[in-house]
């Protein structure tokens, strides 16, 4: 399609006689014309728009991995801290071991509240072990989520790539459908023997006319008559004779030649 | 009655060191196997002090003494110390009398694994 139209574009002698189009049938072909073309237009606007957007958006995935990144070392700098606290209550409940059995060993009546701290101690100890045991594994949860994170985020740059990639490819193809539609709108020219912008206002005059018509079908035929009489008469009048002047000069020089 | 020393487990049971067995607990001790032995060593408050295994590897080395010796138990997991409820067989934990550990019974089994070639240690009383 695209090649028979850069032969009627490109070849001055393209006979218009092989189209044989009406000039109503170009004003139809104009417009159609006229409407990819601006639809052409809009979607290669529309693509360069999408594809700031996703710019914006792979940007911001890219943040967000170095963002997680950075998570990841706090998180790791956490864990390094609680681990070093773990081991300083570790030594504290090492400590209240030792002093339980110094105790122990100085017999019950003498020993009894020196066991009784280092239990107290010990309890304490454990329950803080505990929590930081419990700390370490949420942090541990936290990292593997932070992971997760950081893939999902890469995963999302790199569709959002594919997906600009994809678009670009899209906005050559309007590119090139812009430059068909410039080439059919010549080649429609050159067979019709009418330029685009006359082509569109002869389309529009058949449109009105085409929606008078309909409006008048929806009336009642006594109503019509009288519409018609007194209304549509004396405005239509005048464009009738131009008309079958137009149609008796036509002739007259078809019969000359 | 009651009892007192340290309670310990061992291979995931619980037993008893007396107090006048007992003396401290270490952790992060570097022990170092003796060639040719179960056994092995450590260095403590800059001593050698012989170490005897009763288990898998764990953070925590009980230095005990025994007959006035020093000698360090590894592969226990140190629990509790301080007096508790019991009798001669040992503390009562959840009405149920934990075990004694026969460290003494442990240090002269050791004693019979001594090799031939280890003759040059026999300054070390213990092996003796």
């Amino acid at each position: 399609m695209v090649e028979l139209n850069k032969d009627a574009a490109e070849n001055p002698n393209f006979e218009a006689s092989h189209c044989d189009p009406d000039e109503l049938s170009s004003a139809l072909l104009f417009g159609a014309h006229h409407v990819a073309l601006k639809s052409a237009q809009q979607a290669v606007e529309q693509c360069g728009k999408a594809n700031q957007g996703l710019q914006q958006c792979r940007s911001q995935f890219e943040a967000c991995a170095d963002q997680s990144r950075r998570l990841e070392v706090r998180l790791r700098d956490t864990r390094a801290s609680a681990t070093q606290l773990a081991d300083a209550l570790e030594r504290i409940k090492l400590v209240a071991l030792n002093t339980g059995l110094e105790g122990a060993r100085l017999g019950e009546s003498s020993g009894k509240a020196l066991v009784a701290i280092a239990e107290e101690v010990r309890n304490l100890s454990a329950r803080g072990l505990d929590v930081v045991a419990n700390h370490i594994r949420l942090v541990e949860e936290a990292e593997v989520e932070q992971t997760k994170l950081v893939q999902a985020a890469e995963l999302a740059q790199s569709l959002a790539m594919d997906l600009a990639l994809q678009l670009r490819q899209t906005q050559e193809c309007q590119f090139d459908a812009l430059a068909s539609l410039d080439m059919l709108e010549k080649a429609i020219e050159r067979a019709s023997g009418l330029d685009a912008s006359t082509a569109l206002e002869v389309q529009r005059v058949a449109e009105h006319g085409q929606g008078l018509l309909n409006a008048l079908e929806g009336l009642s035929v006594s109503r019509r008559q009288k519409i018609a009489r007194t209304l549509l008469l004396p405005a239509v009048e005048p464009l009738l004779r131009a008309l079958l002047n137009t149609a008796q000069m036509d002739s007259r020089s078809e019969s000359e030649q | 009655m009651s009892v007192a020393g340290l309670l310990v487990r061992c291979r995931g049971q619980l037993a008893f060191i007396p107090a006048n067995v007992a003396r401290y607990v270490r952790y992060d001790v570097v022990v170092t196997p003796f060639p040719g032995t179960d056994l092995s060593m450590a260095l403590l408050a800059g001593r050698v002090v012989p170490v005897i295994s009763l288990g898998p590897s764990q953070r925590a080395l009980v230095v005990c003494d025994i007959d006035g010796e020093s000698i360090a138990v590894s592969g226990l997991e140190p629990l509790k110390s301080g007096i508790f409820e019991g009798d001669e067989q040992g503390p009562i934990e959840s009405d149920t009398v934990v075990p004694i550990l026969p460290i003494h019974e442990y240090v002269e089994k050791s004693r019979g694994q001594r090799q031939p070639f280890a003759s040059s240690f026999e300054e070390d009383s213990w092996l003796s």
